[in-house]
């Protein structure tokens, strides 16, 4: 026979060139030269996983007990490929789309981010998974055990193969499967191993089939004498199990979380679809052509009492040929080790998304909204899911003491994760589908399936009593596990699927019809729903690059530009930042998420931040299609209040044009009556005073004094006259400015030589900023000043009256300022001080007739710039603003 | 015959697809037939033997395989053409 020793250093050999074709692959895919890696080959071989040690080896012993029915478990999953159009096709779509991460994730993700429903289903699939694990470690254990049996000294210890084995896979695991935090969670070099595995385990099976038909038989003729002589010779599959068994496989197919990883996650391009398609059941066709002619041939050579499920490996070593027997060894380890890696790492994904990190995050408190430090939680907590999850599979084995055969068990794990699927299918297909009747239906299939069919198959006494088996819970005999409802007649299997299927979809459609789904739920179901309709592309987000911005353009959509582009640019200058784009605070995230809570609710504005700043499954331009939605809804409300507001502020404006009307027909009378008298009193002076020169009897001192005094009357006559026509010309555009280029200093210098106010009021000016060139016209620039300068000195009152001039420069211009130190301009006449025939105190001084600033006013309009009132500096305060470049 | 080349094109790629969808329900007869195959200890003395059971379930299944292969192949081009 052969020595165990001498296959334990094979299997090391085997498993040390597995982690170098893992590392190979994964490096030359961090060198971007992978392009093989992703091939539909690979993505075809990596789907082999759904061969475990249960194909491998049950099979045979599934072929050995009950014929051709054991072509069922490789039926269901060639209907879904052949069929992929329909399912797998939409499941690959939302899964890149929304960047799922796990079965459960798709649940959870479809029914509104439901931290609870991801929970449920990780622990259906934990649940469901671990006899699976543990009848992986049981195969190789019991395969090594049938190169022990003959060595005769060397008594294998079962306990501790399997133990060494599965820490074996944990290492393996956990070197490759989480290595890094990959944004689209794909392990290339794992795919890779995976795919090697596949090719193994082929290669194995097809040799031992070769060798039993062609070495064994005596070729194929003699093979199919020897099918019909045999005890499985007649075709009687009982029509409920052909039936159910493919129906529970394809259902398994789709559900199985390691599935889940490599049909969806591991995918890299949807188009490999259309290969595996056809390739992937070419694949379980090879792997199943020669079970029925190695189980006839190992029922009719080995001893009676010999475990079918073994005959792959016993009849090579019956016939001598141990290099055979060997290779066939790696096959079945290939098949274990690959189910184990693939679905550890599916798990330990689930295990750490779904139940570590929400409690971590929750005990972390405010805190954990910092996106660094979650990332090396999450690869710990992979980790220790991985360990925990291999640990448990362990467990299991020991307690179950591997008895069962290999198909019962993989039934048993099948039936439990199928029961996702009327979730999955109601989340892909059914918009109405909600979160209550989800958890509902999922919770109450599991509850069925664990009853009828986990529960007894540990065995009577472990957790259900023979009482409970034989007369039903609570002595109800239509509660009995193996006949629900007094059907009894039903086998095992299909009694448990069909009632946890049943049940479970019942409560599932029953729940979503009786709830309503919550803001986010509608929207997830959406997106899901119409992953083809919208004709989009599967979309790149790119986590981390231009965070700011991505919010900025969610934020516009919802809050609209202005408002949005307000809101940032704020919190930029309270960062410190120029610009409108603030680095991603927690309290700016906080904020902002409080800003989108008034616009959308509280919940969708958390999700929304969230997953912009987490970066997971819902990505930006999915935000970007639901806040588009949200803005159109929001513009038409926005518009009807817009039409609202118009109305009233058109009304206001009335009302102010109104008021202002007849605050300047007042202003108006008061003016005439004031230029009438202003033109009045000179008038009157004059008249007397000419009369008075008329008299022959005057002194000549008199004549000149009084001449005097009819000349000073004329020239403010003339003063107010020309002031009149000057503002006349300005107003119409009539005038003619002659643009010169100077400097503001001397404008100003120029402006107070014209003046005489010494004494009057004191002017400040800080030279440093008067250098400034302008090109304007500089006279009247100075007329400007010289007004501004002269009101100052008139009616500041102020102890010590003081002017500031001062000036800066700007994007568009130069500005100037004038502010004194007196009591300003009350609020009510701001409006009036630059209209003409406006005062701002009813008493004349100085002979102004209020043409000042009006005349200033019109000046600067005509330069290009513009005056105004500054309110809020004390005094009275005027600016001054001057483009650049006059805009004649 | 008015076709243009991109209507044509349509029409096929939609034909293909129609096709996709409706070849998983061919298989489910294919596979589903030998449910009414006479089953041993029956009226008749014998039923079909498990040999040739496997002989036309096999051949059902590579069928299967190259028309989907096929189709694989077709849409492929019409991806290819996009």
């Amino acid at each position: 026979m052969f020595s165990t020793d001498i296959l334990i250093g094979v299997s090391l050999i085997y498993v040390a060139f597995l982690f170098a074709v893992a590392f190979l692959a994964e490096r030359a895919n961090q060198r971007g030269r992978a392009k093989w890696l992703r091939s539909p080959l690979t993505y075809t071989l990596s789907l082999s996983v759904y061969c475990t040690a249960w194909t491998f080896y049950g099979a045979v012993g599934f072929a050995a007990r009950s014929g051709l029915e054991f072509l069922t478990i490789y039926l269901g999953p060639t209907g879904v490929l052949i069929g992929w159009w329909w399912v797998l096709r939409r499941l690959v779509r939302i899964g890149r789309a929304e960047r799922i991460t796990s079965i459960a994730d798709l649940i959870s993700s479809r029914f509104g981010k439901s931290t609870s429903l991801g929970w449920i289903v990780t622990v259906l699939a934990v649940i469901g998974t671990t006899p699976y694990i543990a009848l992986q470690l049981q195969s190789v254990t019991l395969s090594l055990a049938v190169f022990g049996q003959g060595d005769g000294a060397v008594n294998v210890n079962a306990d501790a193969t399997a133990l060494w084995v599965a820490a074996g896979l944990a290492v393996f695991t956990i070197v490759f499967g989480t290595r890094n935090l990959d944004v689209n969670e794909r392990h290339s070099g794992v795919v890779m191993a995976i795919a090697v595995e596949a090719v193994v385990k082929l290669l194995a099976l097809l040799a031992v089939g070769v060798f039993v038909v062609w070495g064994l038989a005596g070729g194929i003729g003699p093979t199919l004498n020897l099918i019909d002589t045999s005890p499985i010779a007649d075709w009687s599959v009982p029509t409920g199990r052909w039936i159910g068994l493919t129906f529970l496989s394809a259902a398994a197919f789709l559900c199985l979380p390691r599935m889940y990883q490599v049909l969806v996650v591991e995918n890299s391009d949807e188009r490999h679809l259309a290969t595996a398609g056809w390739a992937f059941p070419f694949y379980l066709l090879l792997m199943s052509l020669f079970v029925v002619p190695i189980a006839v041939v190992g029922l009719k050579m080995m001893p009676a009492g010999a475990n079918p499920d073994l005959f792959v490996l016993t009849l090579p070593l019956s016939a001598g040929q141990n290099e055979l027997a060997v290779f066939a060894f790696l096959g079945g380890f290939s098949s274990a080790t690959s189910m184990v890696i693939v679905a550890a790492i599916a798990l330990s994904t689930m295990v750490s998304n779904h139940i570590v990190t929400p409690i971590w995050l929750r005990a972390a408190g405010e805190g954990a909204t910092v996106s660094g430090d979650i990332r090396s939680v999450v690869i710990l907590s992979r980790r220790l899911s991985i360990a925990a999850i291999l640990g448990l599979g362990y467990v299991y084995y020991r307690l179950s003491g591997g008895g069962a055969a290999l198909a019962a068990i993989g039934l048993i794990s099948f039936a439990g994760v199928a029961q996702v699927l009327p979730v999955m299918l109601g989340g892909i297909f059914w918009r109405g589908a909600t979160r209550i009747g989800a958890a509902a239906g999922l919770i109450a299939g599991f509850l069925v399936w664990a009853y009828t069919m986990f529960l007894p198959s540990v065995g009577t006494g472990m957790f259900l009593s023979d009482s409970i088996l034989n007369n039903g819970l609570f002595g109800l005999h239509w509660l009995k596990p193996r006949a629900l409802f007094g059907i009894s007649d039903l086998d095992p299997v299909l009694h448990a699927v069909f009632w946890s299927l049943l049940i479970n979809t019942l409560v599932f459609v029953i729940g979503s019809l009786l709830t309503n789904p919550t803001p986010l739920e509608r929207m997830q179901a959406f997106q899901f729903i119409t992953a083809f309709d919208s004709g989009a592309s599967p979309r790149s987000w790119r986590s981390g690059a231009a965070e700011s911005e991505d919010l900025l353009l969610m934020a516009q959509r919802i809050l609209g530009a202005t408002e949005a582009q307000k809101l940032f640019r704020r919190f930029a200058q309270d960062q410190g930042i120029e610009g409108y784009l603030p680095s991603p605070t927690p309290a700016f995230l906080d904020d902002l998420e409080r800003a989108l809570a008034g616009s959308v609710g509280s919940a969708t504005a958390h999700a929304m931040v969230g997953q912009m700043v987490a970066g997971s499954a819902v990505t930006v331009e999915d935000l970007m299609a639901v806040a588009d939605e949200t803005a159109q809804i929001m513009e038409y409300s926005h518009q009807l209040e817009t039409k609202s507001a118009e109305l009233t502020s058109t009304a206001t404006q009335l009302r102010d044009a109104n008021e202002k009307l007849m605050q300047l027909s007042v202003q108006k009378d008061a003016f005439l009556s004031q230029i009438s008298h202003e033109l009045r009193t000179p008038m009157t002076s004059i008249r007397s005073f000419s009369e008075i020169l008329q008299d022959k009897g005057l002194k000549a001192a008199d004549r000149v004094k009084y001449a005097t005094i009819i000349s000073d009357e004329t020239q403010r006559l003339t003063r107010l006259l020309d002031d009149l026509l000057d503002l006349s010309v300005l107003e119409n555009g009539q005038v003619t400015l002659n643009i010169e280029t100077g400097t503001l200093g001397q404008v100003l210098d120029q402006a107070l030589a014209a003046t005489d106010i010494k004494g009057q009021v004191t002017v400040l000016r800080p030279k440093s900023r008067e250098s400034l060139s302008i090109t304007t016209d500089l006279d009247r620039l100075a007329q400007v000043v010289i007004n501004l300068i002269t009101n100052a000195a008139k009616y500041c009152d102020a102890v010590k009256p003081q002017l500031k001039i001062l000036a800066r420069e700007t994007d568009t211009g130069i500005e100037v300022d004038f502010i004194d130190n007196g009591s300003g301009v009350p609020r009510g006449k701001r409006d009036l001080i630059f209209e003409k025939f406006a005062r701002i105190s009813d008493e004349a001084k100085a002979g102004s007739a209020g043409l000042g600033l009006a005349i200033c006013r019109e000046i600067m309009t005509n330069l290009g710039g513009s005056i105004e009132y500054l309110p809020g500096q004390k005094g009275a305060a005027f600016r001054l603003r001057l483009p650049h470049q006059p805009t004649v | 015959m008015e076709n243009t080349p991109q209507k044509a094109q349509g029409q096929g790629r939609r034909k293909l697809i129609e096709f996709a969808m409706i070849l998983p329900f061919g298989g489910a007869i294919l596979v589903g037939l030998p449910l009414l195959w006479p089953a041993a200890g029956g009226a008749s003395d014998r039923g079909v033997s498990t040999s040739s059971a496997m002989i036309y379930l096999f051949s059902a299944w590579f069928v299967m395989i190259v028309l989907a292969s096929w189709l694989s192949w077709r849409l492929r081009r019409y991806q290819a053409d996009d």
